[in-house]
C-alpha cells in the first residue's frame, strides 16, 4: 500500500476577487521508502500541497476537492482532531529555516524529549533520551551537544536537529520543505548525506520541496515537476533528468550552472508563470513553450506515457527531434509568445 | 579574459577588523579584567588583483569575508590596514570631494533586490540619483538608456513604479540598471541572485555577463555558489576565516583545486545529474569563528591532510584523530559532557568514559606506538589529569601547520598562475615570509 496517495487534490485560497487556485487537480502517490521530489519554481503550488497535507492551510485556504489518502485513510475527512494526531505521529516536517522553529528557552534535548513523551505516553524518560542520543549520532551531531540551548548552534547544527526532533517519533512521512536552501555548500552537503543514510537505516518515506534541482538529483528516487498549480511531469529521478518530455522540464534543467559541466549554455525561459486567479485555458505553459501550437492554448494537455514517465503535454512526440537537439540555444526559447512580448516583437 | 598587465585594482595586505561587540559581558570583561578587546577578523591579509575586462569570483563559507571584503573594496568600509589602488592610485584613505569621484567608478549590486532599493523612490528617482550626485547631465535619456539595457523595456512604463510593485527580477534588473547608470569601471556583485527565483536567474545572469562584456567591465562576484562562479568567472578566490587560500584561473581551481579547502568546498557541491557521483570529503566541524584564529593554518582544525612530524610515523586518519583529540584539550576539556553520555552515575563508568573518547579519537590504523600514547592520554584525561594528558599528546602529535602560517603563493611544485596558501607544496624560495621552525619545538596552543 501507498504511504501516501494524493487524487485529484484541487487546494483554492479565497481573496477579494477571484480565489486562486494554487494546486489544480494533482495527483501522486508515495511508496513506502521512497523518496519524492516536488520542484518547481516559487508560486507553483509546491508549499500550498504541503501544507494541505499537514491539514495547516491559512485561514483563507481550503481543499476544494479530492482526495489525500495516508496509509488509505482519507486525511480530508478526518476530524480536525484526529487528523492534528496523525500529523504529529505519522507525519513529521522539517521546515524551510530551522532558525526559528525550536524554542529558545528549552535545551534541544528538552525540546525532544518532550515531543517524544508528549505523543508516546509511557515511554520511560531514560528511554527518551536515549533516542535523542541515537537521533543525534544519526545526524551526525555530537550527542553530548544535546543539553546545549539553540542559540549555541550554527545554522547547520539547528538544521540537523530539526531533522532529529522530526525522526524521534518514527514517522512514516517526513515532509521537507527547502531543507537545505539556507545552509552553506559543505553543510548542504553535510546534510544531504545524512538524509541518504537516514533513508538507508529507517524505512521512512520522503517527500523534499524544493527549487534546486541538484537536492532533488542527489536525494530523491523520483522526481514530480510542478507548473502553476499543475503536475507537468513525474517519474523516476534519471529519467526526469535524462530523457524529461515536459518542455518545461527541458528548460528547468538548463537553467541551473552544473559545476561539472562548464560550458553548458544557461537557459532563461522568458516570461512569468501565469496568474493563478483564474489561470489560462489550455496548457499553463504555452505563453513560454517552444513547442505549443493552437491547441496548446486551448485545450488542457493529456497525461502521456513515455518509459516510466508520464507527461502532461499535447507534444511529447516533438520533443526528441524539435526541442532536446536545441534546448540549449537561447533563441529557441525566445520564439515564444513570452520570448516576442519580452523582446518587444 | 584579459591578459592587459595593468591591473585595474590591486589589494594588498588588507585587513578589516571588528570589535566584537558581544554586548555587557564583554564590557564588563574588558573593563575589570584590563584583557584586550577582542576582534573579528574579518578580512585578514587578502591580496589580489583584478585586470580590465576581468570577472573573479570570491567563494566560500558564510563568515569567511566575502561581503567585507566586498564592501571594503567598494569603500563602503574603511579598511583597518592594507592598500587598495584603483588605476595604481592609492585610494586606500580617500575622502569627501575624491571619494565621490572614485565611487562613480565602483558600483555595488546587492543580494536582496528588495533591501537594496529604496521603497519610497520610483524607479526613475532611484536611477537618476547617483547622476544627481556626481552632477551628470542628461539625466532622463541615460536612465532611459539603463533601463532598456537591463531589459526593462519600455522604459517609460517603469519610470513612476515603485519598488513593490515589481518582481524580484525585476528589481534586480533596477539594482543593475542603476549599478550602470554612470558607466563604472568596475562592479562587485554580491550574490546576485541567490534571493531570486530559478526561472529568473538565468536571465539576470545572462544581462550580468552582456554588462561586462559590453562595456568592457571588470566584475567581482561574490558567491558561495561554485556553479555559478564557475559559469561566470574567469579566475576565481577561495577564502576560509579572512584569508585567501587559493586563486587561479576558473579551471584550476574548479577541475584541479590543490588546496584542502578547496578540494571539500568543491566535492560538497551537488550536481544536477542523478548518474554522476562525486567523491565526498567530510570535514569535521564548522568554521570556527574568527575571533580566536588558530596559529598557523587556519584551516588545521579541520584539515583532513594535516601534516604530521617528519620523524612520526602515521598514517592520516590517525593523525586527524590525535590532533582532533588534542585541539579539545587545549580549548579547554568539557569532560563533563563526556561523562553524562556514560549514562553512570557521576564519574562511575570510567570504562564507558575512556570507550567513548577512543571511538572518537582513535581512529585509522594506529601503530602500538601511537595507540599506546593516545589511550594514555585518555586514561589522563578519565582521571582529571587533562594538563598532563595534554603534554603527552603535544609531545608526539604536532604539525607544521599549527606553527607556520602558510603563505598564499606561487609554488614550485603547483603549476605557476596560482596561489596556494598550504605547506602540502614546495615554498617558492626567496618569496618565503616564515621560517620553519625547527621540529619538536612546543606548539602554541590555540587561542
Ligand atoms: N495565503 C494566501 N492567500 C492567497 N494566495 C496565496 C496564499 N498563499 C499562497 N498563495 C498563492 O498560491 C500560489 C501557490 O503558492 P505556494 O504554494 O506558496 O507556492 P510555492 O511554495 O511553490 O512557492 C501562488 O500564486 C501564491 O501567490
Ligand atoms: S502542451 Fe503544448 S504548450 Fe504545453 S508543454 Fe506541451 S507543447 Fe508546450
Ligand atoms: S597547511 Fe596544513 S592544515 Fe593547512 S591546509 Fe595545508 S595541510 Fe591542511
Ligand atoms: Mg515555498
Amino acid at each position: 500500500m501507498s504511504v501516501l496517495e494524493v487524487r485529484d487534490l484541487e487546494v483554492h485560497y479565497e481573496t477579494d476577487g477571484e480565489p486562486v487556485r494554487a494546486v489544480d487537480g494533482l495527483s501522486f502517490t508515495i511508496e513506502e521508502g521512497q523518496n519524492l521530489g516536488i520542484v518547481g519554481e516559487s508560486g507553483c503550488g509546491k508549499s500550498t500541497l504541503a501544507k494541505a497535507i499537514l491539514g495547516i492551510l491559512p485561514k483563507n485556504g481550503f481543499i476544494n476537492a479530492g482526495e489525500i489518502r495516508f496509509k488509505g485513510e482519507d486525511l480530508t475527512e478526518m476530524s480536525d482532531k484526529k487528523r492534528r494526531s496523525y500529523m504529529w505521529d505519522e507525519i513529521s516536517m522539517i521546515p524551510q529555516s530551522a532558525m526559528n522553529a525550536l524554542d529558545p528557552v528549552y535545551t534541544v534535548r528538552e525540546q525532544i524529549v518532550e515531543s517524544i513523551e508528549e505523543h508516546r505516553r509511557g515511554v520511560e524518560k531514560a528511554r527518551a533520551n536515549e533516542t535523542v542520543d541515537e537521533l543525534f549520532d544519526l545526524v551526525g551531531l555530537d550527542p553530548a551537544r544535546a543539553d546545549d540551548y539553540p542559540h549555541q548552534f550554527s545554522g547547520g547544527m539547528r538544521q540537523r536537529a530539526m531533522i532529529a526532533m522530526s525522526l524521534s517519533l518514527d514517522p512514516a512521512l517526513i515532509l521537507a520543505d527547502e531543507p537545505t536552501t539556507a545552509l552553506d555548500v559543505i553543510m548542504q552537503d553535510q546534510i544531504l548525506k545524512r538524509i541518504g543514510t537516514i533513508q538507508d537505516e529507517i524505512n521512512s518515506s520522503m517527500m523534499v520541496i524544493t527549487h534546486d534541482v541538484s537536492v532533488v538529483a542527489e536525494t530523491c528516487d523520483r522526481v514530480l515537476v510542478m507548473y502553476a498549480g499543475k503536475l507537468a511531469e513525474i517519474g523516476p529521478v534519471e529519467e526526469i533528468f535524462e530523457t524529461p518530455y515536459h518542455p518545461y522540464t527541458v528548460g528547468l534543467k538548463r537553467a541551473f550552472p552544473n559545476i561539472q559541466q562548464p560550458d553548458q549554455n544557461l537557459i532563461s525561459m522568458p516570461g512569468y508563470p501565469p496568474d493563478l486567479a483564474p489561470p489560462p485555458t489550455g496548457c499553463r505553459f504555452a505563453a513560454r513553450c517552444p513547442l505549443a501550437t493552437e491547441t496548446c492554448f486551448e485545450e488542457a494537455p493529456p497525461a502521456v506515457r513515455t518509459g516510466n514517465l508520464e507527461t502532461r503535454c499535447h507534444h511529447t512526440d516533438r520533443v526528441d527531434s524539435e526541442l532536446r537537439p536545441y534546448a540549449g540555444e537561447l533563441r529557441v526559447w525566445e520564439r515564444t509568445e513570452a520570448g516576442r512580448e519580452v523582446s518587444g516583437t | 579574459m584579459s591578459v592587459d598587465p595593468d591591473p585595474i585594482l590591486e589589494v594588498e595586505g588588507l585587513n578589516k577588523h571588528f570589535e566584537v561587540n558581544s554586548g555587557i559581558v564583554n564590557d564588563l570583561r574588558t573593563r575589570f579584567t584590563g584583557a584586550e578587546k577582542d576582534y573579528v577578523h574579518a578580512v585578514d591579509g587578502v591580496d589580489f588583483e583584478l585586470y580590465p575586462g576581468e570577472a573573479m569570483g570570491i567563494a566560500g563559507e558564510s563568515g569567511c569575508g566575502k561581503t567585507t571584503t566586498a564592501m571594503t573594496l567598494a569603500k563602503l568600509h574603511q579598511p583597518t590596514s592594507g592598500t587598495i589602488r584603483f588605476r595604481g592610485e592609492d585610494i586606500t584613505d580617500l575622502e569627501g570631494a575624491e571619494l565621490t569621484k572614485f565611487r562613480q567608478n565602483v558600483q555595488m549590486i546587492f543580494q536582496d533586490p528588495f533591501e537594496s532599493l529604496n521603497p519610497r523612490m520610483t524607479v526613475y528617482d532611484t536611477l537618476a540619483e547617483p547622476l544627481q550626485i556626481h552632477d551628470v547631465p542628461n539625466k532622463r535619456a541615460r536612465v532611459a538608456r539603463a533601463l532598456e539595457f537591463a531589459e526593462l523595456q519600455p522604459a517609460e512604463q517603469y519610470l513612476d513604479s515603485y519598488p513593490n510593485e515589481l518582481s524580484g527580477g525585476e528589481r534586480q534588473r533596477i539594482a543593475i540598471a542603476r549599478a550602470i547608470v554612470l558607466d563604472p569601471d568596475f562592479i562587485i556583485a554580491d550574490e546576485p541572485v541567490s534571493m531570486l527565483d530559478v526561472s529568473l536567474r538565468a536571465g539576470v545572469l545572462s544581462l550580468l555577463e552582456r554588462m561586462t562584456k559590453e562595456f568592457g567591465l571588470s566584475i567581482v562576484y561574490i558567491s558561495h555558489d561554485l556553479s555559478l562562479l564557475r559559469h561566470m568567472c574567469d579566475r576565481i578566490a577561495i577564502m576560509y576565516m579572512g584569508r585567501i587560500v587559493e586563486i587561479g584561473t576558473t579551471e584550476q581551481i574548479i577541475d584541479d583545486p590543490k588546496h584542502p579547502y578547496t578540494q571539500a568546498l568543491i566535492n560538497a557541491v551537488p550536481v544536477p545529474d542523478p548518474t554522476t557521483g562525486r567523491e565526498r570529503v567530510e570535514l569535521e566541524g564548522e568554521v570556527g569563528d574568527a575571533v580566536h584564529v588558530p596559529s598557523g593554518c587556519r584551516f588545521r582544525n579541520r584539515c583532513p591532510e594535516i601534516i604530521p612530524p617528519e620523524e612520526l610515523s602515521i598514517d592520516q586518519r590517525t593523525f586527524r584523530g590525535a590532533m582532533s583529540l588534542r585541539a579539545r584539550v587545549d580549548r579547554g576539556f568539557d569532560a563533563e559532557s563526556y561523562w553524562e553520555r556514560t549514562g553512570g552515575d557521576g564519574r562511575s563508568e570510567p570504562e564507558e568514559f575512556t570507550e567513548i573518547l577512543r571511538e572518537e579519537f582513535v581512529l585509522g590504523e594506529p601503530s602500538r606506538e601511537n595507540r599506546e600514547v593516545l589511550e594514555e592520554a585518555i586514561d589522563l584525561l578519565a582521571e582529571g589529569q587533562t594538563e598532563r594528558a595534554g603534554d603527552l599528546l603535544r609531545e608526539r602529535f604536532h604539525s607544521v601547520c599549527e606553527r607556520v602560517d602558510p603563505v598564499a603563493e606561487e609554488r614550485l611544485d603547483v603549476a605557476d598562475d596560482r596561489r596556494v596558501a598550504c605547506h602540502l607544496y614546495e615554498p617558492n624560495e626567496g618569496e618565503r615570509g616564515v621560517d620553519e621552525p625547527t621540529a619538536g619545538e612546543s606548539a602554541p596552543a590555540d587561542d
